[in-house]
């Protein structure tokens, strides 16, 4: 057993919020202008004569890009369910631990999305460190999510996990001068 | 949307499974890594409009030298690395990275790989790609892609 604070972060493990429309349909716009950054050549993603003809049948988005989808409008304000993530970082913020470092993320593409469709997103908490470990920024802890992408069917597109670690930094034990 | 200018930029041909074998290397891929591309890659790309990927003052605010790329535009570099030498034949199913130094602009950010395992699974022709890129800082990302002839 944990501590107080430990076992309230425990509580919020498994959590998944409500399901959320992505505002935009997947487009070769939106597409487009993630392609000509990667520079990335895969005609599956640009060239409509040859998804046509392949085993996709039309233009897909890259399973890469899935998270740009869920990615949130400058204006106006969306309201969004509450993810699960927000009440753990208030546990541990309220703890010291103030600063957070992105240190791992991976995907899992089941299906490319075809252009045309909407995607529905939703965000899971999956992980929280059971205790705090000491690393070379201070005490942490390390929290984990995932996001999971389907399509308007309710089929898996693919799962996007992402860990972050929250530490309380070292000068912050010593006492104020 | 007209496509047809993009055509001669595009790669139609893949590595076939006879050719390729457990060791071999990836074409090394050179990016310079300046402002427009941290600040295209966060608000064009990704729609990131987080400010330490455009806005220099909140970077330093935050603790770094400058705006420095964000997760996305990382993953997707990498993806691109992988897919582009592997051609449109075969599926990326799994890409995992971990971070490490961040990429600033005035860097150049250098992507290798390695054929680490060839194998079937399912009946499916399954490669996993081991890659990394690095500044003059240091490493930025590791990680492990895994790819399915199509």
């Amino acid at each position: 057993m944990g501590t107080l604070y430990e076992d309230r972060l425990a509580e919020h493990v498994g959590k998944e919020c409500e399901p959320i429309e992505a505002v935009d349909t997947v487009c070769p716009e939106t597409i487009r202008h993630w392609i000509e950054i990667m520079e990335d050549r895969n005609p599956a993603y640009s060239d409509a004569d040859w998804a046509a003809k392949s085993r996709f049948g039309r233009i897909v988005a890259p399973g890469a890009m899935m998270q740009v989808w869920s990615m949130a409008p400058h204006w106006p304000p969306r309201d969004l369910p509450e993810l699960p993530i927000a009440p753990v970082d208030e546990v541990l913020i309220a703890e010291g631990f103030t600063e957070v470092v992105a240190t791992e993320q991976s995907q899992h593409i089941r299906k490319l999305a075809p252009i045309g469709e909407p995607v529905t997103f939703t965000v899971k908490l999956t992980k929280v460190s059971d205790r705090e470990h000491k690393t070379r920024l201070g005490m942490a802890y390390f929290v984990t999510f995932e996001y999971r992408f389907t399509d308007p069917r309710g089929d898996l597109l693919g799962t996007q996990s992402f860990t972050y670690m929250r530490y309380r930094p070292e000068s912050a034990d010593e006492p104020a001068a | 949307m007209p496509t047809d200018w993009m055509k001669p930029h595009l790669q139609y041909d893949s590595v076939s499974w006879a050719e390729v074998a457990e060791g071999d290397e990836l074409p090394a891929h050179v990016r310079e890594v300046d402002t427009t591309l941290v600040v295209l890659g966060a608000i064009s790309a990704a729609r990131d409009f987080y400010p330490v990927h455009h806005d220099k003052d909140a970077a330093i605010a935050a603790g770094a030298p400058d705006v420095f790329l964000n997760i996305l535009t990382t993953n997707g570099l990498m993806a691109s690395f992988v897919t582009n030498w592997c051609g449109p034949d075969w599926d990326l199913t799994d890409i995992g990275l971990r971070l490490l130094i961040p990429a600033f602009p005035g860097q150049k950010l250098t992507t290798t790989g390695t054929v680490a395992r060839k194998y079937e699974e399912a009946g499916q022709q399954m490669l996993d790609i081991e890659f990394g890129a690095e500044t003059d800082y240091g490493p930025h990302c590791k990680g492990k892609a895994t790819l399915r002839r199509a």
